[in-house]
């Protein structure tokens, strides 16, 4: 029987859960982040158990906003409202993580050392492939994930009917520093990206786009909801020795 | 002249900006509140007097604070939420700067180059370390004040209990290369004024008088008085600001 030890605590005002076999042996880290809207755990694929299984240590945070994190005054905005700050959540819990593991999570029993992953679905998916610009992960996976920050800022202000006021213009300038599109150089690790050939929310196009040495693409036939044959080529992308 | 005041919401970051309504280029000012209180009642009249003098003021909730509690946050007691007072006055100056370089430096009655800080208690913490990690503030006021990462969370996790362990070994290695008191060269070119409290018994005048011991040229004066910003403080830090800022 394989037992996996879940335990679940708020440092520094994050709340965290750690999934792991308590084995004895020592483990790599994946950082498993959530979709806009959405919170940690909540995710029926069970992928933090299965990393869990599959021999990681698994760390999963709420993004700030979202979770335990929600606080009345931003979430009682509409949902497209809220969608303009989407990039604040991506880039902030970027940093969160980076900051979590720096801090205290590299010196926890049972962690391997510099041997990070991670791995996200839509916005997490996004906040994965930002991460992976800015940190030196050893791969990470997003699964119906924008690369772009700009052009997916675009496309939102077109869906929404966002008014192209000071808000969006600053938003939009500022990303220019972020967007891992734009900063591709940067990219750190092997990336595996997946989209849905009829994906409304992301659309393929626009994972399709990044091309890379480092990026393996797949495309599936769903929309923005996920299958399993995403995880499971997830899991064997994290799990194969190539590109290590 | 009346006074405009508004309330924002930046990247999840509510704001109230005070200002008065003429159409003149102001430097803005951030000002900090202590620890457990929030943007609009601890303010306490400031926000028009600092307007007045002629600044934008922005004055924001603390990270995990006023608006930003989340019900997680308004649960735990005041003694484990201690334990992170630390990161939320890290995350506050981050997200101060951010919000310059993102939007305010942008607005065009707001002088873009370089801006101000006002924080009493917790909130003098955050104008301290904000001073460490952006160029662009030019002047600061701590009232009732710490800029001390490391001995003053050494203190305080003394006097609740929460001074063992995991966490608060590594909270301590964390903080002591970015401690404001181990940051001097960052803090040397920037105008300070502090005011303490000489029966302060919540923020011992010890870690301002550190400072000034430090750094010679800040300003340090004592008040007969505890963890309180009296009228003559008030007056004696709108003084050195018409001084600094507007040169009158």
């Amino acid at each position: 029987m394989i037992e996996i030890v879940v335990r679940k605590f708020h440092i520094d005002g994050i709340p965290i859960s750690i999934y792991e076999q308590i084995d004895g042996t020592l483990k790599p880290v994946i950082f498993s982040f959530h979709g806009f809207d959405g919170y940690k755990d909540g995710d029926y694929f069970k992928r933090e158990d299965e990393l869990a299984r599959r021999g990681f240590i698994v760390i999963g945070i709420d993004t700030i906003l979202h979770g335990e994190r929600r606080i009345p005054v931003f979430d009682s905005k509409p949902y497209d409202e809220k969608m303009k700050d989407i990039h604040h959540c991506v880039i902030q819990t970027a940093m969160d993580a980076i900051q979590l593991y720096e801090k205290y999570i590299r010196f926890m029993p049972r962690v391997m050392k510099d041997a990070v992953y991670a791995i996200g679905v839509s916005m997490g998916g996004a906040i994965s492939i930002y991460m992976a610009t800015i940190y030196p992960l050893i791969k990470a996976v997003s699964i119906v994930g924008s690369p772009s920050m700009i052009e997916f800022y675009q496309l939102k202000q077109e869906k929404y009917q966002w008014s192209k006021d000071f808000y969006y213009e600053r938003n939009l300038a500022y990303l220019d520093r972020f967007d891992p599109f734009e900063h591709a150089h940067q990219l750190k690790c092997p990336l595996f990206l997946t989209a849905g050939m009829m994906d409304q929310v992301i659309p393929c196009s626009l994972v399709s786009k990044f091309i890379h040495p480092k990026v393996t693409f797949k495309l599936y036939d769903t929309g923005h909801m996920p299958n399993q044959a995403q995880f499971d080529d997830a899991y064997a992308f994290l799990l194969s020795k190539e590109d290590v | 002249m009346s006074i405009k005041i508004s309330d924002h919401l930046f990247d999840g970051v509510p704001c109230t900006i005070y200002q008065k309504e003429d159409s003149k280029t102001k430097p803005l000012i951030y000002f900090f509140h202590g620890f457990t209180g929030n943007k609009d009642a601890n303010i306490m009249g400031r926000g028009e007097v600092l307007a007045e003098l002629g600044f934008c003021v922005v004055a924001i909730d603390a990270y995990l604070h006023g608006q930003r509690m989340s019900i997680l946050e308004r649960h735990r007691s005041n003694i484990d939420k201690y334990q992170d007072i630390i990161e939320i006055v890290i995350h506050t100056a981050q997200d101060a700067k951010r919000l310059f370089d993102k939007y305010f430096k942008y607005m065009p009655n707001i002088q873009p180059e370089v801006y101000y800080a006002y924080g009493v208690s917790m909130g003098s913490l955050t104008a301290f370390y904000l001073a460490t990690i952006d160029e662009a503030l030019k002047a600061m006021v701590g009232l009732v004040c710490t800029p001390s990462f490391v001995e003053y969370y050494r203190d305080k996790a003394s006097l609740y209990g929460f001074n063992t362990g995991f966490f608060y070994e590594r909270k301590l290695a964390w903080y002591q290369p970015i401690d404001p008191m181990n940051q001097l060269d960052k803090l040397k070119h920037k105008r300070i004024f502090m005011g303490i409290g000489i029966h302060d018994d919540v923020v011992n005048p010890k870690y301002a008088k550190n400072l000034h011991e430090l750094l010679p040229e800040t300003i340090l004066k004592s008040y007969e008085t505890g963890h309180v910003s009296t009228p003559e403080m008030l007056e004696d830090s709108y003084r050195f600001l018409k001084l600094e800022v507007f040169h009158d």
